[in-house]
Parts: structure tokens; C-alpha cells; sequence
């Protein structure tokens, strides 16, 4: 148990400090890679949470397909360019403000949780759970996310059409 | 789990997906018939193909296990499909000729059913952004600078209150060990282990995100913009559906917290979030000289107006607020209605455009007063009964409760009101006080569909004041929530 408890805070540390990175650093593309350890920082803590197929779907989604795409894009531009994408911090102050009183806020608030809901136990969501559960109990659910797929591919294929035209 | 029991789970689920399904095949054959050459030939079948599959699909109710379809407002989201549809078959307008601006408008429908008749939180999740993909694009259809910045704005407001939203839910979550809000007692008693803190940042989370859908004050920025670029009779739609969707949502939620001991603090939330959007909806219409801008702003104090009810959410507090919603409904898709008529016949879009219409066209003149002193709250009108039923539930409320809250109210809106008519009867002051300065183009196109549509809308609207308890009648027979 100490273990874990150790681990877990490892994982924390790696979330917290690759997201403060992604605002302090002005490159952009310094941000995307620092947000692929982040990315991977909470799969560890999904997986320590017994939420494997969490932890891949995140890995594969997030890490292996949206964030390379985000580097591809960055470099890209960084060649038309033939300069590094650089973003301002705007509104320090500001922001702090907002992040202290944001953390105090929820943090304040949480302390009087009660939790219902217990640690899930080892393979009690695994894959062929997730799956039985995705073909029967939330088929609606599932085909109804593959109608909000379509209709964005629809829009985001209209206006491509659309721009290229004019 | 053995097959035989997932094989029964399905033919019980399969009733979930009559109505859903009518209406994602009617997508998809809006899609298809772009392919062939129906469109050359009728040029306003893909209407047609509207109105057929999205006015039936929302009838089809059953009582549904992941849904959970006792509500029906199903056969107002009906209603407003036909309506949508029959205003657009009427127009000639190329970019409302294809297959993609029906198919976006339908998946608004399909998500707004969704939320409608769900009490699982991931369930409306995905109804809500079912609705809100379609709405930013359609928010930029008229691909011009200024509509791709207001559906860039609405974009960005409706993922970060999602994401607020998503929050809400996992500590929701986490504290109940519930997703669905079917089993109050069971909900209000693991709520009520949790500290007062903690439910206020949960529930305000929650209703933070539906405020968004409801463009009730935090989170109303986007719907002037929105408003304003977006096509007519798809504005119509974003004051209409996605807001009694969000509503009803809502309201389920209200009647689980209503029962936990933080109720007290948890309903200065609402109070804060009703009186604000009021207050600036009034405001802020009183300083705006776009037709369709003031509108959106009066649908934000409209917001305000229906979160009052839910304040006091006793069982006649509740059906007042079931017949302000319907009509609210009916004003909205009438006024968009005549809003639409006047751009396309006359090109108005401020209100110095409307100066001398009244002698133009003295029919939809007439009616348009009509509907506006409806959305004012005077007689005789269904939109005065509509507040006066809000009046007398919080003037229960300060009976029952003693609370002083409900006097507060009562004073704030009673002085809204007067606000509101100084920016409503703008319109039929400059139709019908005004000589006409200029003609500009008139549209020889006649829109019979839409004039009778419009009468249709307002004769209800009207009747509903001589005879509210015919209307009040099928609100209760019919179970709007559970």
C-alpha cells in the first residue's frame, strides 16, 4: 500500500509539474510535448486506480493520435514559417489570482466530501466488462456518439469544401 | 453475463431506439439523396424529407429503460421540426438548399430528444454535445467574417462549460455513486452526507454547464453574436429546442436537490443565476437597434423569468412552469417566423428598417403587435397568463415559506416587465407611428406557408389567454417529469 501511495504521488508530481510547464514555456511546441507527459502522467494514475482500459484508450487516443497530430500541425507551421511558435502570457497577475482562488474554492468545498463510490476492485471494469456493457446496457449510448461523429465530419467537410471554393 | 440474458436486455432495448432511430435514418437519407439527382428536380425536397422524419421520430414515445420518456415535450420538438421545416421549404435561398443544413439541424433535434428524455448524466452529455457541434456550424453558416467570430465564440463558451459541467458530474459521481437522477431518495440521502460546500460547488457546477444551454447569465455571451449571424429560422431553433431541452434537464436535477438539507443554500444559485439573467436580458435589449440582437437578449431575460418557478418547485409551481415553457415555445418560433418574413421581404435588420411597414403589409403587422405584447406579458395574451401563473407561484412561495426572497422577486420582476415593453413595442412603434423613409427592396415572393404558420402560432397564443385551463389541461394529463 505504501508502494502505491508512493507511486501515485510520483505520477501527481509528473502531472502538475508538465502542466505548470505547458504555461510558463512561450514555445508552443515545448507545450505539446510537455502535455504528452502529462497525458501519460494521468494514465499512470488511471491505471494505480484499476481503470486499465481508461489508461489505454488515453495512451492511444490522446498520446498516440491527437497529440501527434498537435506536434505535426506545430511543425508544420514552424516550416512555413521558418520561425518557432511562440505565445504570450497575458494577464499574469490576473491568473494567479484566479488559479488561488480557484484552488482554495474546490479545495475548501471537497474537504467535505462523502464518498459512495469505492476504489473499484482488480478486473471488476476490465475490457470484456466495458465491452458487454457497450453492446447491451449503453448500445444507444454508443451508436448515438457514432451519429455525433458523423454529423461533425459532415460540418467539418462542408465548410473545408466550402473555403476551398471561394 | 449468458447470451440469453444480453439477447432479452436487447429486445427491451430495442424500443429506445424507435425514435432515435427514425430520426438518425432520416439523417442519413438526407445525406444519401444528395447523391441523386432529386435535388435539381425538387429543389425543396430535402424540407420535405425534414418534416417527415424529425416531426414524426420525437412521437414515438415509449416508456424506455436508458431513456426515460414519461416527459412530452416530445410533441412540442415535433412541432418545432414542422415549423422549421415548412419555413425553409418556402424559401429559395441556395445555401438552405443542401442536404448539410438539414442533416445539422436534425442532429440538434436527435440531441434535444435525447436530453429531453434521459435522467442519465453521460446520456445528456452526449445529447448536449449532439446539439452544440451542429449549432457552432451553423452559427458560421453564412461564412462571413463576423458569423465565423460568433461560432468561434459560442465554440469556445460551450467546451469550456462542458468541461465545467464534466466536473460537476464526476464529484456528483463520486459522492452519490449514482449517473442516472431516477431514485431521488437514494440520491438525497448520500448528498446529504456531504458537506453544504461541497454540494453548492457540485450542483453549481452542473447548472453552470445547462446555464450555457439555456443562455442564463454566467454564460449567456455567445447568444447575441449566435443570434445575430446565424440564419434566421436556425436562431429560431437555438432560442427554442436547445433551451426546454436544457430546461427539463434541469428541472430533474432541481427535484433532487430540492429534497437535500442544503436546498437553502444550493437555491441562492438559482436565484443568483435568474435575477442577473433577467436584469441584463431587460438592460441590455433596451440599448440594442438590431432586430434579432434584442431578441436574443429577451430570450435571456426570458431565461431569468422561467428559473424563478424552480426557486419554489411545489407541484403547481411546476405545471406553471410547464405552460410558461410552451409558451415561450409557441412566441419564439412565431417571432423568428416574422423576423425571417421581414429580412426576406423587406431586408430588415435594425429597427429604424421596420419604419412604415405596419401599411405594408397590415396582416403580419397586426399579428407581430399581437405577439410582441405577448412576449411584453400583458393581456390579452397568452404570455400574460404565462407570468401572472409565475406571479402566483411565488406568491405561494412567500406564503408557504415566509421567505422573504419570494417579495424580492416578486418587486424585481413586476418592474422587468415595464422595462420589457419599452424595448418590445419599439417594433410596432416604428411599423405603424412612422412614415416610411426610403423604400427598400421588396421581395415579390409570396410566403403563404409562413403568413399562415404565423396565424396558426399567434391564434393559439391568443386563444391560450381566453382559455388557459384548456391548454394548462393537456400540460397535466400529460407526465412531463417522471
Amino acid at each position: 500500500m505504501e508502494f502505491t501511495n508512493f507511486i501515485s504521488y510520483f505520477f501527481i508530481a509528473i502531472v502538475v509539474v508538465a502542466s505548470s510547464g505547458i504555461f510558463l514555456t512561450k514555445n508552443v511546441l515545448y507545450a505539446a510535448l510537455l502535455l504528452v507527459f502529462s497525458m501519460l502522467g494521468l494514465a499512470g494514475i488511471y491505471v494505480l486506480l484499476n481503470a486499465e482500459f481508461v489508461a489505454v484508450t488515453q495512451i492511444m487516443i490522446y498520446v498516440g493520435g491527437v497529440l501527434v497530430l498537435v506536434v505535426f500541425a506545430i511543425m508544420l507551421a514552424h516550416n512555413y514559417s521558418g520561425k518557432p511558435l511562440v505565445v504570450e502570457n497575458n494577464n499574469l497577475k490576473l491568473g494567479l489570482f484566479t488559479v488561488v482562488l480557484f484552488v482554495g474554492v474546490v479545495g475548501y468545498s471537497i474537504s467535505g466530501v462523502h464518498y459512495a463510490v469505492q476504489k473499484e476492485q482488480d478486473g471488476a471494469n476490465s475490457v470484456e466488462a466495458i465491452g458487454v456493457q457497450l453492446i447491451s446496457r449503453n448500445l444507444l449510448s454508443f451508436e448515438l456518439i457514432a451519429v455525433f461523429l458523423l454529423v461533425s465530419l459532415v460540418g467539418a467537410i462542408y465548410f473545408a469544401s466550402k473555403i476551398r471554393k471561394t | 453475463m449468458e447470451l440469453k440474458n444480453l439477447l432479452e436486455n436487447q429486445i427491451v432495448l430495442l424500443k429506445d431506439f424507435l425514435p432515435v432511430g427514425v430520426m438518425a435514418l432520416g439523417l442519413v437519407v438526407l445525406l444519401m439523396s444528395e447523391l441523386t439527382a432529386l435535388k435539381t428536380r425538387y429543389p425543396n425536397a430535402f424540407a420535405w424529407i425534414f418534416i417527415v422524419f424529425f416531426s414524426v421520430g420525437p412521437l414515438f414515445v415509449e416508456p424506455l429503460s436508458v431513456l426515460e420518456a414519461k416527459g412530452s415535450f416530445n410533441i412540442l420538438l415535433s412541432l418545432s421540426a414542422l415549423v422549421f421545416g415548412l419555413q425553409n421549404w418556402s424559401l429559395t435561398d441556395k445555401s438552405r438548399q443542401n442536404s448539410e443544413y438539414y442533416a445539422l439541424v436534425g442532429s440538434i433535434f436527435i440531441g434535444a430528444y435525447v436530453l429531453l428524455n434521459t435522467s442519465h448524466f453521460l446520456v445528456a452529455i452526449i445529447g448536449l454535445e449532439l446539439m452544440s457541434i451542429p449549432a457552432y456550424l451553423l452559427t458560421c453558416w453564412n461564412t462571413k467574417k463576423s458569423s465565423y467570430e460568433a461560432g468561434l465564440k459560442y465554440f469556445i463558451y460551450g467546451g469550456f462549460s462542458t468541461a465545467v459541467l464534466l466536473y460537476g458530474v464526476s464529484w456528483w459521481y463520486g459522492a452519490t455513486g449514482f449517473l442516472e437522477l431516477g431514485s431521488i431518495e437514494v440520491l438525497v440521502v448520500a448528498l446529504n452526507q456531504s458537506s453544504t460546500p461541497f454540494v453548492l460547488m457540485t450542483a453549481g457546477c452542473i447548472v453552470i454547464g445547462l446555464a450555457y444551454k439555456i443562455a442564463a447569465f454566467p454564460m449567456h455571451f455567445w447568444s447575441p453574436d449566435a443570434y445575430q449571424e446565424a440564419p434566421t429560422p436556425v436562431v429560431g431553433l437555438f432560442a427554442v429546442v436547445p433551451k426546454i431541452a436544457g430546461f427539463v434537464f434541469l428541472e430533474k436535477l432541481t427535484l433532487v436537490l430540492m429534497g437535500t438539507t442544503h436546498w437553502q443554500s444550493v437555491q441562492k444559485i438559482y436565484l443568483l443565476l435568474a435575477v442577473l439573467s433577467l436584469l441584463l436580458g431587460n438592460l441590455a435589449a433596451l440599448k440594442q437597434n438590431k432586430a434579432k440582437r434584442m431578441m436574443a437578449y429577451s430570450s435571456i431575460a426570458h431565461t431569468g423569468f422561467m428559473l424563478f418557478p424552480l426557486l419554489h418547485a411545489s407541484e403547481s409551481n411546476l405545471s406553471y412552469f410547464h405552460f410558461y415553457l410552451v409558451l415561450y415555445a409557441f412566441m419564439n418560433m412565431a417571432l423568428f417566423l416574422f423576423l425571417d418574413y421581414y429580412e426576406r421581404k423587406f431586408d430588415v435588420s435594425s429597427l429604424v428598417d421596420f419604419k412604415g411597414l405596419g401599411s405594408k403589409s397590415v396582416f403580419m403587422g397586426v399579428l407581430l403587435l399581437i405577439l410582441l405584447i405577448s412576449l411584453t406579458g400583458l393581456p390579452p395574451t397568452g404570455g400574460f397568463i404565462a407570468k401572472l401563473l409565475i406571479f402566483t407561484g411565488m406568491y405561494e412561495g412567500l406564503v408557504q415559506s415566509g421567505d422573504l426572497i419570494f417579495l424580492f422577486i416578486l418587486i424585481l420582476a413586476g418592474i422587468n416587465t415595464v422595462i420589457a415593453l419599452f424595448y418590445y413595442l419599439k417594433i410596432p412603434y416604428f411599423m405603424f407611428m412612422k412614415k416610411e423613409a426610403v423604400v427598400k427592396k421588396i421581395n415579390p415572393k409570396s410566403f403563404l406557408v409562413v403568413n399562415f404558420l404565423g396565424f396558426i402560432l399567434v391564434f393559439l397564443i391568443t386563444v391560450s389567454f381566453f382559455m388557459p385551463t384548456w391548454l394548462m389541461g393537456i400540460i397535466n394529463n400529460v407526465n412531463f417529469v417522471q
